[in-house]
């Protein structure tokens, strides 16, 4: 990676690697109790009766909540308030909230949940999208079992088929991932005086959860408090309430601060997890290689309740043709409730789904047609400023032609070794383009922040959370870079609804690009306040001076003319922001307006013995605007292709009859670091003239493209295509054994 | 779940014998509600499942005959609690018998190698190591009522010996005889196993195989032995031999038929590298 800045170490470096950093999960205080959830023991069923009678007797318990403690409204969910937070009469999944329990210790609050009765009645299981469109199944949901459609067409896709010379369609199966973030969902909250409390629990967004918490315990929004960050990892599965509502109905009835911490059980059984998806591709070609009509279907298992899936599937369905420009096109997507535990926003936000298909697709296209697979990519891709995916405007991006030209000189590419005994080596590549934000018709507002601290810091707010990204490098690198002054001088505030600005959501790789525009937006008026100050101060001309290291300076000499501290010490100085994220101007609800682009190349390693696949080199090309923070960067491309990584070679969250079939990481297995090689990255940093959105996130483009790539490789390396994943070790030993590529078989 | 396994844990009785015939005592007196323990890490998985409703627990850490390493011309002597970690990094093993201490590597994450031990692993009867050690030919010291020695294999096959302690393992060097031991994961980075099979070919000619995985109890694969020291052995028969007596089982995560594909063609690969016909 060639950028022109040097890097640094990040502001929360030092307290992570150490272990001094406090996450939420790390508090205490005085007096607190320890809360357990009991969850439901069935994935469908009506509760009988609930009786907590010999919980509440029990030595050491000091409360028991069920659905009538509840205020307010007793549902939660960011776009349609459909999960219960303690359910009444039914259960729909296995992870569903029942009763929550507080105790002085966590074992004799487990205990009291086991002296919890619930009565069930056994419901049929709906454990498949199929199954629960069936015409006579039982509603989930009292509108039915279908949670939203969405669909999109252009031009006449039959037409584009008659025109084509080739036709090929495949279904292709995704898997669901858990976003298996080191710190598991747990927090405190803590009851105060005025019949609110504070919420210490992290998510991605503390004024949502701030929301849905006022709605649950119909409260003013002011009576809670939220400290949110930072946290050890969320990539999408801290950005719905998850303990928050038990601990504060906890923590109100016990009048004491409440800790819940889930196991990983706990976490594994409640939390929520990447959709799985069929899709379903025809596409057609002329022999030159020109895509002509494209038609997809996409059936998306959301589980048992909607949080962000209507949202998710609108994304798969605008990116369903991805970087390329097809004349004739159709798609169709449904999400359908299952008592399949709940499915909603993971890292990737249904791109990495319909992108392994499409990219899939379109290698087994070119397989057909002839044409070398990065040669019909570059006849269809789209130019500068073609309209996006649904046809609107967006912001003019040479973005996939940069990321096609750049990964196609891969070295990766040009390797010719293959073979080495029953080791057989094969490379591949693939594209993606990714919308950031949360698109059109969707609040997604932003600001920021800068004021001087009577400690004489330039104090930079946010209402963004640290989960692990890096935002707090980001913030800084951008205030040092914009403002002209030293890491020393900077303060960072974040993760506190009593402290901080409303920024939005740490979501859709919007956070480091949110924050450069805000900071656009306050540099001028408050270094404007800065110089005035310092002007009256020093009698020096404001035009004269210059913000730097420690203070304003004279804008020749350089030299110190007032600190920071000194201008401190006349009082408080503060400019605040409020924008929204850029949207297209064309009314397309969820089309998205500033995009990001990222190509993979891969090598891979098939084992024709066991049908391991193992992946041994790898190179990012990512055009993604300027680079903020070198290492953030690089750290989001890496990690965001270690878990693609995963989701393409090991990871599914199984499901049998509704119930996980594993319940721990010893079976659910992530990449550890010897399946991870070293990387290599090419940031493509120009954006087009005239353009004025500035550096675009990274959080989510460097984990898509990885997949098809890696499928690709591995139809090099042994003539097998997959059209599911996680790649089967037992269905690859099998095509491989097919070929008859051993003696003995 | 959780209930059950902290419950458990609250209520557990645990008892420090110092002497072997202490410990086995102890284990009489309790039985059916105890458990001997030495690294406690299988226990550990047990207890998170909920699989392990014992109400006592002897250790056996205190006990000293169960420890140490020794060489002589022919055999290596482990203790039952040398830990896994030691197996691997021991000076003497590494010199005397290089194919266990490199086994070591693939048996268990690495936070587990430091407090697993080589007796929990023979004595849990599906252990890592026990393929290994029964091409090597391994015996073991067993304690009940009096120290006992016997083969492994009979140690694994006879329920006679249900409550005996293993002390020791003593295993032959094998020198100049090619051994090989794969463990077949589910990734790159550790995992339980999906299969281990190991293999010796002897000095005289004659060959060992063994295999098994975390929920079976290992054994040798006597046919696929013989199909093998047959004059004119055909690798389709001998690969459809194995299949057959491979002992796998199927769960969730992974059919008995890929185990068996999976690890019969790592047996076959060893096989053609020593001389396919």
């Amino acid at each position: 990676m060639i950028i022109n800045k040097p890097s640094r170490v990040r502001p929360d470096g030092r307290g992570k690697v150490t272990g001094e950093l406090k996450y939420m999960t790390d508090l205490s205080f005085p007096g607190m109790l320890y809360g357990k959830v009991l969850r439901s023991a069935y994935p469908h069923a009506e509760i009988v009766s609930v009786c907590t009678i010999k919980a509440e007797k029990m030595e050491g318990v000091q409360a028991v909540v069920t659905h009538k403690d509840v205020p307010g409204l007793n549902r939660f969910g960011i776009v349609i308030p459909d999960q219960p937070v303690l359910c009444e009469d039914r259960v729909r999944y296995v992870g569903d909230a029942i009763a929550a329990v507080a105790a002085e210790t966590e074992e004799i609050a487990e205990a009291a949940l086991e002296l919890i009765q619930v009565e069930y009645k056994e419901l049929e299981v709906m454990d498949s999208p199929e199954k629960a469109l069936r015409p006579n199944a039982q509603r989930l949901h009292e509108d039915g079992n279908i949670l939203h459609r969405a669909f999109f067409s252009n031009g006449d896709v039959e037409e584009g088929f008659q025109a084509s010379d080739t036709v090929f369609e495949e279904t292709y199966e995704l898997p669901r991932q858990m976003h298996t973030y080191m710190e598991t969902e747990g927090g405190v909250a803590v009851p105060e005086d005025d019949g609110g409390f504070t919420m210490y629990a992290g998510t991605q967004h503390g004024y949502k959860d701030r929301f849905q918490l006022a709605r649950i315990f119909d409260i003013p929004e002011e009576k809670i408090r939220i400290v949110s960050s930072p946290m050890g990892g969320s990539f999408g599965g801290k950005d719905e309430l998850n303990i928050q509502p038990y601990a504060a109905l906890l923590a109100l009835k016990s009048g004491r601060p409440v800790k819940i911490h889930q196991t990983r059980k706990e976490s594994v059984r409640s939390g929520i997890k990447r959709h799985p998806m069929k899709i379903t591709i025809k596409t057609g070609a002329d022999h030159s290689g020109n895509l002509l009509a494209h038609d997809v279907k996409i059936v998306a298992d959301t589980g048992a309740y909607a949080t962000l899936g209507p949202a998710v599937l609108d994304f798969s369905v605008e990116h369903a043709a991805g970087p390329y420009r097809i004349p004739n096109i159709r798609t169709e997507g449904i999400s359908v409730f299952t008592n399949n535990g709940v499915a909603g926003e993971f890292r990737g936000f249904g791109g990495n789904q319909i992108t392994f298909a499409l990219e899939t697709h379109l290698d087994r296209l070119s397989g057909m047609l002839g044409i070398d697979p990065l040669e019909l990519r570059r006849k269809n891709i789209r130019k500068p400023h073609d309209l996006g995916p649904l046809e609107h405007r967006i912001a003019p991006t040479d973005g996939a032609a940069q990321v096609l030209n750049a990964i196609s000189k891969s070295p990766i590419l040009k390797k010719t070794s293959r073979n080495c005994g029953y080791l057989q080596r094969g490379t591949g590549a693939a594209i993606t383009m990714h919308g950031g934000g949360l698109g059109f018709g969707r609040m997604d507002a932003a600001g920021g922040r800068l004021s001087l601290s009577s400690e004489g810091k330039i104090t930079a707010s946010f209402g963004f959370e640290e989960c692990g990204q890096g935002i707090l490098a980001a913030i800084e690198q951008i205030v040092m870079e914009e403002l002209g002054c030293a890491a020393e001088d900077i303060s960072i505030v974040i993760g506190d609804t009593a402290k901080v600005p409303k920024s939005g959501s740490s979501t859709a790789s919007r956070g480091t690009s949110m924050v450069w525009h805000a900071i656009q937006r306050l540099k001028k008026p408050f270094l404007a306040q800065l110089k005035k100050r310092a002007a009256e101060w020093s009698g020096c001309s404001a035009e004269n001076l210059i913000p730097g290291a420690a203070g304003l300076r004279d804008k020749n000499t350089k030299a110190l003319v007032v600190t920071y501290k000194e201008l401190a010490e006349k009082g408080p100085l503060a400019e605040e922001t409020a924008f929204d994220f850029p949207t297209t101007p064309d009314p397309v609800v969820g089309g998205h307006f500033l995009y990001s682009f990222g190509a993979a190349a891969v090598e891979v390693e098939v084992d024709l013995l066991t049908g391991d696949v193992k992946l041994i080199d790898c190179e990012h090309a990512i055009a993604a605007g300027p680079v903020v923070s070198p290492q953030g960067y690089r750290g989001q491309i890496e990690g965001g292709a270690a878990m693609a990584l995963g989701y393409t070679l090991m990871e599914e969250a199984k499901m049998t009859d509704g119930r996980y079939a594993a319940e721990n990481l010893d079976h659910y297995l992530i990449p550890g670091i010897k399946d991870v090689p070293d990387m290599k990255l090419i940031a493509i940093e120009d954006l087009m003239k005239g353009d004025v959105y500035g550096p675009r996130g990274v959080g989510e483009i460097g984990t898509i493209a990885i997949t098809p790539a890696i499928v690709k490789a591995v139809h090099d390396a042994v003539g097998c295509w997959i059209n599911k994943l996680p790649i089967s070790r037992e269905e690859l030993l099998e095509a491989i054994d097919r070929k008859g590529l051993k003696q003995w078989t | 779940m959780n209930g059950q396994v902290t419950k458990a844990r609250m209520n557990i009785q645990l008892w420090r014998p110092a002497a072997l015939d202490e410990a086995y005592s102890l284990l009489e007196k309790l039985a059916p509600d105890v458990c001997a323990a030495s690294g406690s890490t299988l226990l550990q998985l047990q207890w998170d499942k909920g699989t392990l409703p014992k109400q006592h627990l002897v250790s056996l850490e205190g006990i000293d005959e169960m420890r140490g390493i020794s060489t002589s011309d022919t055999h290596v002597s482990i203790g039952g609690l040398t830990s896994l970690n030691e197996c691997r990094k021991n000076p003497l093993i590494k010199r005397a018998l290089s194919c266990f201490s490199d086994a070591a590597s693939a048996v268990a994450a690495p936070g587990i190698r430091s407090r697993a031990t080589i007796g929990g692993n023979i004595a849990s009867k599906i252990g890592d190591f026990i393929p290994l050690l029964l091409v090597l030919g391994a015996e073991l010291i067993v304690y009940q009522k009096e120290l006992i020695r016997l083969p492994l294999g009979a140690w694994l096959s006879e329920e006679d010996f249900r409550t005996a302690i293993v002390t020791r393992v003593i295993i032959p060097r094998a020198e100049g005889e090619r051994v090989f031991y794969h463990k077949l994961g589910r990734r790159q980075a550790f995992t339980g196993a999906a299969a281990v099979a190991a293999g010796r070919f002897l000095k005289d000619g004659s060959i060992r195989l063994a295999a098994g995985h975390a929920d079976i109890t290992p054994r040798r694969l006597l046919d696929s032995e013989a199909k093998w020291m047959a004059p004119g052995w055909d690798p389709h028969e001998l690969y459809k031999t194995l299949i057959h007596e491979l002992p796998f089982s199927s769960d969730v995560f992974m059919s008995a038929a890929y185990r068996k594909k999976a690890a019969a063609n790592v047996i076959m690969a060893e096989l053609m590298a020593e001389g396919g016909e």
